[in-house]
This record gives structure tokens, C-alpha cells and sequence, in this order.
């Protein structure tokens, strides 16, 4: 078992760089999540650690090995793609144990391994079906064992879930995480553009833009910490409050009173749902007219427009007597975050105190 | 993503062409047997042709000597090719038509979901397409035949003729007899094309007409000539250049006789280099360029289709 | 009859209900086809008379059934032989064809590689040349090569037909088949000739029937060539050269003649009636692509 390391990796298609120089450290057993918007180079990022495309610059290794010039077969890595590439012409049984059966290993060693892996998935009654006779859901488990069978050091999953609905989805993301404990030690690289699927099952979140790395870290650090105002906006949901701040004052006029040696520096104002609460009459920082109530059980998301016309999302207990066009203040009670005018993080600006509210 | 990274794959790695020729090397060996056929019997004969066009060449085998265009130019002077010639396009004006519309017909009667012997009937129709050549002239010799043939003794005993008619043997009708030999062994691939052309009609419009109390022939003349209509030209011009293909039939059935009057342009080339008549020189190179010049005529006539298919398609792009 | 183009019913009633209508169009086009096919019944009837009794009994049924024709046409006639020539080379050409066209598609369909788009046009190009006309250049290439006179000769030049449509059409093909089978067995680490033979060409299973009943049409009926190639060894015919050859030879035996022709065209037509879908997949396509 081992882990994978990328080096200032690069990658570019005649004169369009998509991967920028990416440094990557993944640990050995470690559940990794590549997230981002499509387009932002996570796929091709995965091919490239999986040996299916070239790499321009930089170094990829795996365990103490460095793999950049390695055939895919070699590289130790088994990967399960988003559309499965199930041989269609074979059984369940064939499609595992094929690459095995190709490179020569013994029958009855293969139908071991192939059982083995079966046992695992909960696949042992379907081995001598083809891949059109199962559901999408037994697809992707035969496609999960087919990578078992080889018995790698790295899994590379190439956003497994998304031709799945969205209840097999949920269950699957757990037989996902379930697997991971089961095969004690090995690394897993998973490509999602779904923050939820990447919160729920990383050990470690890498959020990718346009080839480039905007942040590394456990899924709460991301959350609680972002670095910058991508990160923010992209890791939780529903997606952070963003608020343009000029001059210590919200758009509609009220000051903020802000401490911190870059205040000066701020143009943005962050805060989630939670964060958000109803204040009495006066006492907020941000006043709006509500325009939709999402009443979910446990929790109910108030969306409101404020006075300069965004919409913006609280959340509140469930029960909270909230109708639409109702005009509420809000007070910022939880974690607030500040990103300077190119979108970083400014971690020493903090509120000074309760906001004075004030009419301008 | 995926798809647009593949495209661009192509020559990404800047390796030099001799390094993208050798990593390539897998594929070029899948090819050699592939492009072996071609080269050999599809493009050096094209290249070829063009050369013997230009000699002086006696038979294979024999000394040949270099003379330009003379071929060429006596070609231009010679009865035998312009006869032979117009034969063959007034050969593909007798038979296409005819081809077309039997075709369409069965089509349309045939394309009926409910009809439930419909493949069985296709198949006979279908069945002279997969006959070989040789045989339809055969048989059809012995049966056209004025001596104890089966049609000749029909057609007296229902009193339509009162003598014996040789359809192959007299050179007014032999031609006419064998456009329709012709029509008959193909019509079934015709019908086949039509077929398909029928599928692109939905079956919601003829739920819909039917709805509307609208009758079968209104239906077929307003509704279902209209959307396979473009097909026409395709389907005819796959069959025109077919019918100037007809070698096979008239070689094995008259042999381009009686008194050349069926010889068309094939049966000419053929007579030319490989069978002179006696006390002549097989003439290659003057058989190779009478094939060029016919060559050149049909390949011209093919970028008709090519330029009407174009056409048609881009009335459907534009109708979708 | 036209009234059989349509889903049955109309608005008012009539005497003919849809199931009556097409009850007497079904009727009546049995009755066109079997006029259709009569010459080939005729064939078939005519071969199993005497030839004393071909021009006194115009009936389809022989008064005296005999199997004297095959025998005659099969050994004096040669046909045993003409037959044992068609079949190696429509096997052979059919094996080679098949191959050939679907590696050559597999690479041009799949594969990028120096040279891939020159050679496309290249290959476009040709079919709009027509090939009837490059006899003369194809006997000469054959008889260079020594094969001018040989059956070999005659098997690879008939593999020349169609190769440039059986390999567009096989690229085609594997041109739509999804990139994620060839990684996963790139994965797995199967070889590209491997991966070829036991992923890829089982998934081309209908072109390769497609190709195959349709090189076997082309090179069982094949005339034009094996008649230049027999034209000084008729012990290399085939048998429709066979049959155009008896014609000449044998004008009296009509009997004998029926029944060589049912023996050429037998095979072929067996082969279409089972792989029927096939032919005509294979043929319509000209049409939508």
C-alpha cells in the first residue's frame, strides 16, 4: 500500500494549459476527494495519476515510485469510471477477472479473487450475468470489483455516482465509505463535482479551479476555514451569503465596525445560513422582505432580498412563525468571513463588537 | 471534458513526427493487411489505367510502346465506342425509371407494420438480387427462347402472338429485353432502399390522418411522397450508376450481340482487350482508355449524388 | 391494394374491414411474388426433368422426377469442380476481407496516428472512382506477381471489391464505441492486440456479419474477374463462369443446365434466407448514410 505525491504537475494541449502546476500530497489509506466546478481539471488530473493521459511537467509518484513514464497497468492504481466500461459481451465473472486472465494468472486463482471480490460487493449470485441484465447500482459494484480483483494501491474513482439516481446515489456513497474501512489501507482518489458527495466521504478535500489547487484540507476545515472566496462559496449548502462591503459600510448604507490590522483591506463580507439570526426590530445588521420559506423538517431556510435587491439565506428552527413578505432584521451571530478585493481570506479582521444599528 | 481532451490529444505532446510514427507503430502494423488490398487492387490499378491509356500494347505480355493521346484521339473517330457509349446511357434511362417507381410501389404496400407476411414477400422480391448473373442470363435465355421456350408457348397458346417472338435474338427488341432482365434481378434492392426511406416517416402522421378521415391515396400523395421524396434522388443515382454496371448480364446473356446491338460500353471494353474478333490484336491500351473516358463520365455522374446528398441532408438539418 | 400502406380502419364502415383488406392484398401480393420468382421455380422444376420431357411438359411438376441432370452437370459438366473453386474463393476472400477491414477500421476508427487523415480522403476518394473499368491494370499486377493463372490470384483480387466501404464501414463502428472499454482493459493491462481480438471485435459482431454475407454475394456471383482470369485455364473457373462456359459447350443439354444453375445459386440463396436482416441492414445503409 502507498500513497501518491504530485509535483508541480502540468499539463497542456498544444498552447491551453488545464493543469497549472498542482502539488498534491495524498497519504497512504487516505480517502481523497477532487472537487470542482466542471471544467476545472479534476478528471484529467485522476487520467493522469491513472496513467491514461500524458503528463507535461512535473512528477507523479506513487508509493516511493515515480510513475510518469509507467503504462497504466504498472502503475499499481485500478480505476472505476463514471461510466463503468463493463465489457457488454461478458459475464460479471469475465469482466472482473479478465485483465488477470489476459496477463496470464492461473484460472483458479482468478475465480478466488473474483469470489472474494463478489463476497465483498454482495455480488455472488449475479457472476454469470451480463452487464445489460443488472441495474445501474449493480453496475457499479461489478465495476467497484472489477478494481478489487486487481487488488491495487490506489483506487481511482472517476465520479462513480453520477449516472446513478438520486436515492441509489445516497446508498451508494455509504457502501462507498463502508468499503474504505474494509479494505484496511488503501488509498482512494474519487473525482466529484458534487461538494456534498466530497464532504461526506474525504479524508482530505482538494478543491480544484481551472488546473489550479484552491485549497487542501479536511472537509471541516474547509467549511469552518475556507481560503478564499471560492472555497467559501463552493464547499457547503446551501452556499454561503456574500456581501459587498465599501468602505466599512453594506451597500445599503449601515456601517460595520471591524477590527483587525486589514480592515481596510476588505471588499467582502461572508457568512452562512446558520450564521444568519432574526434580530428584533432595529437591532440587525441586514435587513430583507422574505421571498421564499423551504420548510425541510429539521430546519427552515428563510431566503430574503435585501434593500439593495440580493437574495440572501438564513436559517432557522424548525416552526419559526416566518411567512413570505414579512420584512426581518438579522444579526450576525455566528462565524463571519472577510476576503480582500482579489478573494482571499483576511483572517485577522473580526467584528468589533455588536453592530450599532443606525438608520444612514 | 473528456471528449474535447481527446480531440486535442492529437500531436500534443510535441514529440517530433519520426517519435509520433514510432509510438504509432501498433496501429500502421493493423493496417498493412488493409491497405495491402487497397493499394493493390483498388489504387495502383486506378493510377495504372491512366498510364495504359497512353500506350500502344498488343496483349499481355507483349511490347508496348508510348503514344500520348493517339488512343485518345481515335477513340473520337471510332463508331463502335460511341454506339456502345450511348447504349449504356440510354441502357440507364430505360431501367432506372422503371427501377424507381415498381420499387416505391411494393415499398409502400409493403412498409405496413400490420401486413404480417411482409418479409416473406421482401424476400422473394429479393430473392433474384442474391441470384448470380450468370444464372438469371441462362435461365432466362432458355425461357425467353423461341424454340420450345415456356413464354414464347404461353404467349401463343393465350393467342397474344401468333409466331414465336425471339426477344434476346432480334436486335430491335434486345435491348429493351434485357433493361427489362435488368429492372426484374434489381428492382428488389430498390425496394429495399425505399424501405428504409419509409421509416423516416413517424408513424404519428398516419395516426393523425387517419383520425382525420383523410383516404389511403391522399394520405400516400400528400403526406408520404412529400417526406421521401429527397430519397428519390439519392435512390436514383445509387441506381443509375448500378444499371451502367450491367457487364455481367449482357456478356452472359448475348454477349453484346446479335450485330453489337446490345454492346454496351463494358461488353465493348471487354471485346476490346480481352476478346478481339478474329485476325485482331488484343488493344489494351486503347481498351484502358475507352475505360478512362467512361471512368471520368461516371465518376462525374457520382458527385452529382455526392452534391445531391449534400443538398438533401441539409434540407433535413433544416427541417428538424 | 394501396389501402394496405396504412394502420387499418377508417372513419365510416364499409364492407371491407381492415382485416378482410389486408387478408386480399396478402393474397394478391403472394400471387405477384410466386409470378416474381417463376423463372427461379422454373430453374428448379426444369432440373429434375428429363430432357425429352423439357419441351413436352410446360407443367412445374416433372412427370418423371431425375437426379440424371445433377449427375451429368456435377461430373461431365465439371461443376464438382467449378463449385470446390467458388467456395475457396469466396471463403478465402471473406476471411481476408473480414480482417483486413476490421483492423484496418479498428485503427482508423479508434487510433490517432500520423497520417490517418490523408489516408481517409485518400481512401473516400476512391469510391467515387468507378472499379469496373481497372480489369485491365488487375489482370496485369496478377500476372506480375505470377498469380494471373491462379486461384489465389483470383481470391485476393475479389478481395478488392469492397474493402474501402467494409473498412469505413467497420471504423464507423468502433468510431461510436465508448473510449472507457479500451482504458479499462488498458488498466487491466491488455495489449492493444488483445485488446482488439477479444474486447472490441466481439463488439462488432453485426458488422462483421454484415461484412461477411456481403463479401460472400459479392465473390460467390463475382463474373467480370474470374472470367478474365479463366479466360486460358478453364480448369480455374468458378461457377458462374462455369455456367456461361456450359452455355457454349453443352447447348443441347438444357436439363443439364438447370441443374448447374441450381447448384451455383443454392448456397447463396440459403445463406441470404438465414442471414436475411443482414443483407438488407447491409444494403439499406447506402441509403441513410
Amino acid at each position: 500500500m502507498s500513497g501518491v505525491k504530485l509535483t508541480n504537475v502540468k499539463k497542456s494541449y498544444g498552447a491551453v494549459e488545464v493543469i497549472r502546476g498542482v502539488d498534491i500530497v495524498i497519504e497512504e489509506g487516505e480517502f481523497c476527494v477532487f472537487v470542482g466546478p466542471s471544467g476545472c481539471g479534476k478528471s484529467t488530473l485522476l487520467r493522469m495519476i491513472a496513467g491514461l493521459e500524458e503528463i507535461s511537467a512535473g512528477t507523479i509518484a506513487i508509493g516511493d515510485r515515480r510513475v510518469n513514464d509507467l503504462d497504466p497497468s504498472q502503475r499499481g492504481t485500478a480505476m472505476v469510471f463514471q461510466t463503468y466500461a463493463l465489457y457488454p459481451h461478458m459475464t460479471v465473472e469475465r469482466n472482473m477477472g479478465f485483465g488477470l486472465l489476459m496477463n496470464g494468472v492461473a484460472k483458479s486463482e482468478v475465480k478466488a479473487k473474483v469470489d472474494k471480490a463478489a463476497k465483498i460487493l454482495q455480488i455472488e449470485t449475479l457472476l454469470n450475468r451480463k452487464p445489460r441484465q443488472l441495474s445501474g447500482g449493480q453496475r457499479q459494484r461489478v465495476a467497484i470489483g472489477r478494481a478489487i480483483v486487481r487488488d491495487p494501491d490506489v483506487f481511482l474513482f472517476d465520479e462513480p455516482l453520477s449516472n446513478l439516481d438520486a436515492e441509489l446515489r445516497v446508498a451508494t456513497r455509504l457502501e462507498i465509505a463502508k468499503l474504505h474501512g474494509q479494505l484496511q489501507g488503501a488509498t482512494m482518489v474519487y473525482v466529484t463535482h458534487d461538494q456534498v458527495e466530497a464532504m461526506t466521504l474525504a479524508d482530505k478535500i482538494v478543491v480544484l479551479r481551472d488546473g489550479r489547487v484552491e485549497q487542501i484540507g479536511a472537509p471541516m476545515e474547509l467549511y469552518e476555514d475556507p481560503d478564499n472566496i471560492f472555497v467559501a462559496g463552493f464547499i457547503g449548502s446551501p452556499k454561503m451569503n456574500f456581501v459587498e462591503v465599501k468602505g466599512d459600510k453594506l451597500p445599503d448604507g449601515r456601517p460595520l465596525r471591524l477590527s483587525g490590522s486589514q480592515s481596510n483591506a476588505v471588499a467582502t463580507l461572508g457568512v452562512r445560513a446558520d450564521a444568519l439570526e432574526r434580530a428584533g426590530p432595529g437591532a440587525g445588521t441586514i435587513a430583507g422582505e422574505v421571498s421564499v420559506v423551504e420548510r425541510l423538517g429539521d430546519a427552515e431556510f428563510v431566503h430574503f432580498r435585501t434593500p439593495w435587491g440580493q437574495e440572501l439565506v438564513a436559517r432557522f428552527p424548525p416552526g419559526a412563525a416566518v411567512r413570505v413578505r414579512d420584512s426581518l432584521q438579522f444579526a450576525l451571530t455566528g462565524k463571519v468571513h472577510f476576503f480582500d478585493a482579489e478573494g482571499r481570506v483576511l483572517r485577522d479582521v473580526a467584528m468589533a463588537g455588536n453592530p450599532v444599528a443606525a438608520e444612514a | 471534458m473528456a471528449a474535447i481532451s481527446h480531440i486535442l490529444e492529437r500531436g500534443a505532446e510535441g514529440a517530433t513526427l519520426g517519435q509520433r510514427i514510432w509510438k504509432s507503430r501498433i496501429d500502421y502494423l493493423f493496417l498493412i493487411p488493409g491497405m495491402l488490398v487497397f493499394g493493390a487492387f483498388i489504387f495502383w490499378p486506378m493510377i495504372a489505367s491512366f498510364y495504359y491509356s497512353t500506350l500502344d500494347w498488343t496483349g499481355f505480355g507483349a511490347h508496348s510502346e508510348f503514344i500520348g493521346l493517339a488512343n485518345y484521339a481515335e477513340l473520337l473517330n471510332d463508331e463502335f465506342f460511341y454506339s456502345a457509349f450511348k447504349r449504356s446511357f440510354l441502357f440507364m434511362l430505360a431501367t432506372v425509371p422503371f427501377q424507381m417507381i415498381v420499387g416505391l410501389m411494393l415499398a409502400i404496400v409493403l412498409n405496413n407494420k400490420f401486413l404480417k407476411l411482409a418479409t416473406v414477400f421482401r424476400a422473394m422480391i429479393f430473392l433474384p438480387v442474391v441470384s448470380p448473373v450468370a444464372v438469371i442470363a441462362i435461365v432466362m435465355v432458355l425461357m425467353l427462347s423461341p424454340f420450345n421456350g415456356p413464354i414464347n408457348g404461353f404467349l401463343i397458346e393465350t393467342h397474344l402472338v401468333s409466331r414465336a417472338v425471339d426477344l434476346l435474338g432480334s436486335p430491335q427488341m434486345v435491348l429493351w429485353t434485357l433493361a427489362g432482365i435488368f429492372v426484374w434481378k434489381w428492382t428488389g434492392i430498390t425496394l429495399v432502399y425505399w424501405l428504409a426511406a419509409l421509416q423516416t416517416v413517424p408513424d404519428e402522421l398516419y395516426e393523425a390522418a387517419k383520425l382525420d378521415g383523410v383516404k389511403t391515396w391522399q394520405v400516400i400523395m400528400h403526406i408520404v411522397l412529400p417526406i421521401v421524396a429527397p430519397f428519390a434522388v439519392v435512390i436514383g443515382l445509387i441506381s443509375a450508376i448500378s444499371a451502367l454496371n450491367v457487364f455481367p448480364l449482357i456478356q452472359a446473356t448475348t454477349q453484346g450481340g446479335p450485330f453489337f446491338s446490345s454492346e454496351v460500353m463494358e461488353v465493348y471494353i471487354f471485346r476490346t482487350a480481352f476478346a478481339p474478333s478474329s485476325g485482331q490484336f488484343p488493344r489494351l491500351g486503347y481498351a484502358s482508355a475507352a475505360g478512362v473516358i467512361f471512368g471520368l463520365s461516371i465518376m462525374a455522374l457520382t458527385i452529382l449524388q455526392v452534391i445531391a446528398v449534400r443538398r438533401v441532408r441539409r434540407k433535413e438539418a433544416e427541417n428538424v | 391494394m394501396s389501402d394496405a400502406a396504412l394502420p387499418p380502419g377508417r372513419m365510416r364502415q364499409s364492407i371491407f374491414t381492415p382485416r378482410r383488406k389486408r387478408f386480399i392484398t396478402s393474397i394478391v401480393l403472394a400471387v405477384m411474388c410466386v409470378i416474381w420468382i417463376y423463372p427461379l421455380i422454373w430453374m428448379i422444376a426444369a432440373s429434375f426433368k428429363p430432357n425429352s420431357e423439357l419441351f413436352t411438359n410446360p407443367g412445374m411438376i416433372p412427370n418423371r422426377p431425375t437426379f440424371e441432370n445433377y449427375g451429368r452437370a456435377w461430373t461431365e459438366a465439371n461443376m464438382q469442380r467449378y463449385f470446390f473453386n467458388t467456395l475457396f474463393v469466396t471463403v478465402g476472400s471473406v476471411l481476408i476481407t473480414t480482417i483486413a477491414a476490421a483492423l484496418g477500421g479498428y485503427v482508423l476508427g479508434r487510433r490517432e496516428f500520423p497520417g490517418k487523415w490523408p489516408l481517409m480522403g485518400l481512401m473516400v476518394f476512391t469510391l467515387f472512382i468507378p472499379q469496373g473499368y481497372t480489369i485491365i491494370p488487375v489482370f496485369q499486377l496478377l500476372t506480375t506477381l505470377g498469380l494471373g493463372q491462379s486461384l489465389w490470384g483470383l481470391m485476393l483480387a475479389t478481395c478488392g471489391h469492397s474493402i474501402v466501404i467494409f473498412i469505413l464501414l467497420f471504423a464507423g463502428y468502433f468510431t461510436q464505441m465508448p473510449r472507457e472499454l479500451e482504458e479499462a482493459s488498458r488498466m487491466d493491462g491488455v495489449g492493444p492486440v488483445k485488446t482488439f481480438w477479444y474486447v472490441m471485435l466481439p463488439l462488432a459482431k453485426p458488422i462483421v456479419v454484415t461484412v461477411v454475407v456481403m463479401q460472400s454475394l459479392q465473390a460467390w456471383n463475382d463474373f467480370l474477374l474470374p472470367l478474365v482470369i479463366t479466360l486460358a485455364n478453364p480448369a480455374m473457373r468458378t461457377l458462374s463462369v462455369g455456367i456461361y462456359s456450359f452455355k457454349g459447350e453443352h447447348f443441347v443439354d438444357w436439363g443439364g443446365m438447370m441443374a448447374a444453375s441450381t447448384i451455383a445459386i443454392g448456397p447463396i440463396v440459403l445463406l441470404f434466407l438465414f442471414l436475411q436482416r443482414y443483407f438488407i441492414d447491409g444494403l439499406a445503409g447506402a441509403v441513410k448514410g
